[in-house]
């Protein structure tokens, strides 16, 4: 079997993509309206939508960069796992109910529809669908060059394919992505997530036996090993300090509350009350996965020190050694499959709502109404976003894309969990403090990000946290300065019940 | 209003804290360094490297976490559920709040040993983060699963806004 490693794991990926691919022609007969493409007819089930939700949080970065933090910092990235119980909590009791039932009387198919309504203000909406647009690129551009890389690596093992280009690479693991998602929209999304939800659970359980297993004494062991090398590594603060994870614990916590591809998941419930379970499934999800991320981190970290595996030039090799040494070839295979579900589960989910800023949003800001034909444009937006990141992935500099990658979770959390988590449940919040917040997130995220060399922010502290502080300290603040706003009485209604 | 006039307070008190923090001076190791042997790795060093920053992160932390509780209370608000939420959102927070502390607690005499105690594989302080600090809110998270009807949705709820539906004649 070892002897087929690379066939198996290429198998395995090509079945996962299969499958994409399947449920891509199936949605497609489903789709027949924009409500169907982006917001799946608001007739989802509870497993499919908790798995949704939990597949869409957890990308790429939780297969590979996650255990490279790991291994790099020891304990410090745990930080932003822990939070998950305290993040999840929060998105459903600020969001969960409130956003269904606005959607559901109001008929909204995205998130800046929502953010209109609730303050009466077209260019809220516009300003948080130029937030999602600007988001959606940079974390897409990073999700794309991310399978990209990993196909390449799997298929540069075959004498055929030795040495193929990361063009290449883009283009074919994009033209999946894009098949279903154009074909099926959000609904092919949400059931990909079902199937990539599930094998991200399965891979991440059977490889977390197998660090079990790799180690003298286990879990134990492998702590024990790490304690006498660097004690602050296998401390609650890891090698990044107290401050550094602080920031990190409440950026992810809150931050959850104001991811669009997240959150904008609760509108599609088919019952108000199927939150009950939603948030537990989602979480459990959430936390079966994450066990990869710790355990594979950990335990290469140890193997290294003990000598018995040789040192790594990257940390984030971390993941991939694992799976080539240390684990049986199809576990391998389901791993990779796995890394792919994990990234496209997120990919699909920005994909949807990039269409949406650019063909619904964006218009009906600017003209007061949607396009003709909107179907037909969400997929032909769909199309032209995949393209214009995956160019951008290609052909921008790394900083930039660097850059518009951390402009991600950071920046919709500082323009987001104002404007929809808090203001969707005080009724004193305003469309000027909306939009300031949204404002500041974008200036304060990008400016640290582009000007990281000048202005070196202490202890690690984290600078999206610094932005989300700065946000809604903000919103807060002109909110309260300012009269109460204008709500109109059924958005009023809702938020009383 | 109450609540959101406690939430902008823990607010600036976050920002005091930050602004406390800068004027400190951070030690070399403050976020680690390079491994002496591994080309990817790195080390925290001394926990002395901590020193100063005791209080500025344990007031960080236990703010950061009432206002995560704030903000529940925030969604519950409305008519008279936060009175009988109130209470057990008290003692759900008092036990997060306990296990952050006790976190700092356990982290104060962490590495003076040779070979620490270990609690489903970890020393006494990580444990306490991952499971402590981690665990606590599934304590919220069952609360909002068995009185979902009580403090998120009640039938009176569903009532208003059934009525609601009729009078917008739209929607699902």
């Amino acid at each position: 079997m070892e002897a087929y490693r690379n066939v198996v794991t290429l198998g395995c990926v090509v079945l996962y993509m299969l499958a994409c691919i399947g449920v891509g022609i199936w949605a497609l007969r489903r789709t027949h309206s924009p409500k169907d493409f982006f917001m799946a007819g608001r007739d989802l089930g509870i497993f499919v939508t908790g798995l949704a939700v939990f597949s869409s949080t957890l990308s790429g970065f939780g297969f590979v960069g996650g255990p490279g933090l790991v291994y790099r910092m020891g304990m410090s990235s745990m930080w932003m796992v822990i939070c998950s119980s305290i993040g999840f909590c929060l998105a459903f009791f600020l969001l969960a109910k409130r956003l269904r039932l606005m959607a559901g009387m109001r008929d909204f198919i995205s998130l800046p529809d929502a953010i209109a309504a609730r303050y009466n203000s077209e260019s809220a909406r516009f300003l948080s669908a130029v937030a999602i647009l600007l988001g959606v690129l940079g974390y897409l551009a990073t999700q794309i060059l991310a399978m990209a890389t990993v196909l390449r690596s799997i298929l540069s093992k075959f004498e055929m394919w030795e040495n193929v280009s990361i063009e290449f690479c883009v283009a074919f693991s994009c033209a999946v992505l894009v098949f279903y998602c154009v074909t099926g929209g959000i609904i092919a999304s949400v059931y990909t997530d079902l199937i990539q939800g599930s094998v991200m659970i399965v891979a991440a359980i059977m490889v977390f036996v197998a660090t079990l297993m790799a180690v003298d004494g286990g879990m134990s062991g492998t702590v024990m090993t790490l304690f006498q090398d660097d004690p602050e590594s296998i401390g609650p603060w890891g090698t990044a300090g107290m401050m550094n994870c602080l920031s990190w614990y409440f950026l992810f916590a809150l931050g959850l509350s104001g991811q669009p591809h997240i959150i904008t998941k609760m509108m599609m419930n088919r019952r108000v009350e199927d939150a009950r379970y939603i948030l537990p499934v989602s979480w459990i999800g959430y936390a079966l996965s994450a066990l990869l991320w710790i355990s594979i981190g950990l335990t290469m970290r140890a193997l290294v020190l003990q000598g018995g595996h040789p040192d790594l030039v990257n940390a984030d090799d971390a993941a991939p050694e694992f799976l080539q040494f240390y684990t049986h070839p199809l576990l391998a295979g389901i791993v990779f499959a796995g890394l792919f579900a994990a990234i496209m589960s997120t990919a699909d989910g920005f994909l949807n709502i990039g269409a949406a800023a650019v063909v619904h949003d964006i218009p009906r800001a600017v003209r007061g109404k949607s396009l003709e034909r909107e179907l037909l444009w969400a997929r032909i937006g769909t199309v032209v976003i995949a393209l214009a990141a995956a160019l951008f992935s290609l052909y921008s500099p790394q900083d930039l894309i660097a850059l518009l990658g951390a402009f991600g979770w950071g920046t919709f959390a500082g323009a987001l969990v104002p404007t929809v988590a808090i203001g969707f449940n005080w009724k004193r919040a305003t469309a000027g403090a909306a939009n300031t917040a949204i404002v500041a997130s974008l200036v304060i995220g990008f400016g640290l990000e582009l000007f990281k060399d000048y202005i070196q922010v202490p202890f690690g502290i984290n600078g999206g946290a610094i932005a989300l502080i700065a946000s809604l300290t903000l919103f807060f603040g002109i909110s309260l300065m300012s009269k109460p706003p204008h709500i109109d009485d059924d958005i009023k209604t809702v938020m009383d019940l | 209003m109450r609540i959101a006039l406690t939430l902008f307070a823990l607010l600036l008190g976050m920002v005091g804290v930050l602004a406390w923090t800068v004027t400190l001076e951070a030690p070399a190791n403050a976020t680690g360094f390079q491994h002496p042997d591994q080309a990817a790795m790195l080390q925290g060093g001394d926990l002395s490297r901590h020193d100063n920053l005791f209080g500025p992160s344990l007031t960080l932390g236990v703010l950061e976490i009432v206002f995560f509780l704030m903000l529940m209370a925030l969604a519950v608000q409305h008519r008279d559920r936060i009175g009988s939420f109130a209470g057990p959102l008290a003692v759900c927070g008092a036990i997060y709040v306990g296990f952050f502390v006790a976190m700092f607690a356990a982290y104060r005499h962490y590495g003076a040993t040779e070979s620490p105690a270990l609690y489903l594989s970890f020393p006494a302080t990580t444990a306490l983060m991952l499971f402590g600090v981690g665990g606590a809110p599934l304590l919220l998270i069952a609360l909002y699963i068995a009185r979902f009807e009580q403090w998120i949705l009640t039938p009176e709820d569903r009532e208003r806004y059934e009525e609601l539906l009729k009078a917008n004649e739209g929607g699902d």
